[in-house]
């Protein structure tokens, strides 16, 4: 079949052509589409066809950035990002180099158990820490009381929700940040380490000097798919709290979503998930410039 | 002597201190999968108690007649040994959502398999301008968040009269998939040695042969990886699942969601559904860690 084609310049095009054409029809192709519902008033009703609908220019825009409960959103999100995924890098990094240390055996055991959290629907790790978190009979509320301390209702207050939230998440993806980081520590030649040994350097200092630049690759890829990640925030949410108490927990993908299919307001849903749509090119592409290794 | 003695001694408290923690540590993050599987065996006069009981006094496998086969439930059973909220929650068995997850699961990863790997293939070998701007690109698309195409794709779906069908979910997760397939078997092509196509070459195979009885066989090991991953990438995924289906064509993540509100109350069912749910991705990681490990890391680490 390829041989009939005779011009062999044609096959890399060819072989990535059905790719290309793939990603493009399901998420450029809605990416185009989701400006025109923006524009338009977009309703879910029936007998409702899309030429129906009437224009109405920027309004959903206009609405957008004053409503309080997405700038809400917004700032919930924000605040998982900067929260969880800082302490998710520290804590990765923290279990990263014990893993990483010379005298450890057993890996593959210590790696399982760890990867235990991501194996599971997202969605059943909200479920099942919707049971743990219980204020009745949760077992975390069980360790709580061993204290003396009165039992805390997790889920069901402001000051407690989001912070649950944030456990999951952390529960959840720190073993991801640990194996990034931690094929990353393998990749450095322990060479290094000896010469720098010989020339006195202390342990403080060979990790300023060697771990930490070398390290700098998979750590901008673990912050830059982690702080995506937190726009993305849907499955826990959805399990754990479904947005409340109030809008405590309610981030941009909850309420995109809950504005889409709860209310039926696809425009304005559309409009939002532009404005998301920027934001997270915007993050990445500083993510990108500030901890872009230099090239070497 | 004493001096090396003292020194060995530090050595080994050393080491002996890592491995606790290590375990401590290890130990916090797979608990709550511990509890969901020995919940699943308790009796609800165990799970609804505080404290909770930490092991089932008998491993009782009554939640998963209940979820999986509920026609097998002893009425009487049930009327001695759990409670009657129990028995009010009662609903159907979601046998029929793990068939309908595995129909897309399956259907996704082979149709990805089948687009991803020829792409794999070209930007692996072949040089061309805007080579290294497509995969990047391919890649980049794994960062956006899937609300926001979720929207457009809805109406289109629905527009066309895909949504709710399992032809329309499996489209979308070949979407997902794609990027991981690209970027794994991009890496998997990189170590064949190119020396022996072109000798495949000389010997007078054409490309069509060469890929289909020379290449593929060769990364056998990558195909099967890759699948695997994108069977866990598709098993698990909620948002499209929830939006795209209707009663009919459930996945098990949404069944799952479903226990939140109108079976909120029942933990054990629930728990005896999730460890169903995770136990296929489990099992593929406990032998094939590397190969997953490899999926969650594609494109991050340089090779």
């Amino acid at each position: 079949m390829f041989k009939n084609l005779g011009n062999r310049k044609a096959h890399p095009y060819l072989l990535i052509a059905p790719t290309i054409a793939w990603l493009a029809g399901f998420i450029v192709y809605p990416l185009i589409f989701s400006i025109v519902m923006a524009l338009k008033q977009f309703k879910l009703k029936k007998d409702l066809s899309f030429w129906d609908m009437p224009w109405v220019g920027l309004r959903n825009f206009e609405k957008a950035i004053n409503d309080e409960n997405f700038l809400g959103a917004l700032w919930v999100t924000l605040l998982v990002l900067l929260v969880a995924v800082t302490i998710e890098f520290l804590l990765g990094l923290a279990i990263a180099s014990l893993l990483n240390r010379k005298n450890v055996r057993g890996h593959p055991f210590f790696m399982t158990l760890l990867m235990t959290p991501m194996m599971m629907p997202i969605i059943a790790g909200g479920l099942l820490w919707r049971m743990l978190l219980d204020v009745r009979w949760g077992a975390v509320n069980a360790v709580v009381q061993w204290f003396g301390l009165p039992p805390i209702d997790f889920l069901g207050t402001i000051q407690w929700s989001l912070p649950s939230v944030m456990l999951v998440d952390i529960w959840q993806w720190t073993p991801f940040v640990v194996l990034i980081l931690l094929s990353g520590l393998r990749a450095i030649p322990d060479e290094l380490y000896e010469a720098a040994t010989v020339d006195g350097a202390g342990r403080v200092q060979a990790f300023l000097k060697i771990t930490w630049p070398l390290l700098a690759w998979p750590v901008m890829i673990v912050l830059l798919i982690r702080s995506m990640d937190a726009f993305k925030i849907f499955d826990v949410v959805y399990g754990l709290t479904f947005g409340g108490p109030g809008n405590s927990t309610t981030t941009v993908s909850f309420y995109i979503y809950k504005q889409g299919f709860s209310q039926f307001n696809l425009g304005y849903a559309a409009s939002l998930s532009w404005i998301v749509f920027i934001i997270v090119y915007a993050i990445s592409t500083l993510i990108i410039r500030f901890l872009r290794p230099s090239e070497d | 002597m004493s001096t090396t003695a003292t020194k060995q001694a530090r050595r080994f408290l050393d080491a002996l201190g890592t491995h606790i923690l290590l375990l401590a540590i290890v130990c916090l993050f797979a608990f709550p999968t511990f509890w969901v599987f020995m919940t699943s065996f308790k009796t609800p006069r165990e799970y609804y108690a505080m404290p909770p009981a930490f092991l089932p006094a008998q491993f009782q496998i009554f939640h998963y007649k209940e979820a999986f086969a509920p026609w097998t439930v002893d009425p009487t059973e049930m009327a001695t040994n759990y409670w009657v909220e129990e028995s009010a929650g009662r609903v159907e068995s979601v046998t029929p959502q793990i068939v309908n997850s595995l129909i897309i699961t399956f259907g996704s990863v082979i149709l990805s398999m089948a687009v991803g790997a020829p792409a794999a293939y070209s930007v692996s070998r072949f040089r061309f301008r805007g080579s290294k701007d497509l995969s990047f690109w391919v890649l980049s698309t794994r960062m956006m968040p899937p609300i926001v195409t979720a929207i457009p794709i809805y109406w289109v779906m629905r527009s066309v009269g895909l949504s709710g069908t399992h032809i329309g979910l499996i489209m979308v997760y070949v979407m997902i998939n794609l990027p991981f397939v690209v970027w794994m078997m991009k890496g998997f092509f990189d170590d064949i040695p190119v020396e022996i196509e072109e000798a495949a070459r000389i010997d007078g195979c054409g490309a069509l042969a060469l890929f289909w009885r020379v290449i593929l066989p060769l990364a056998i090991g990558g195909i099967v990886a890759t699948a695997l991953f994108c069977v866990f990438l598709s098993w698990n995924e909620f948002l499209f699942a929830v939006i795209l289906t209707d009663t009919k064509s459930q996945t098990l993540p949404v069944a799952l969601s479903l226990f939140r509100q109108d079976r909120g109350v029942l933990w054990g069912q629930m728990s005896a559904v999730i460890v169903v749910a995770t136990l296929p991705i489990l099992v593929i990681t406990l032998f094939l860690q590397q190969h997953v490990v490899r999926g969650l890391t594609a494109g991050a680490v340089k090779s």
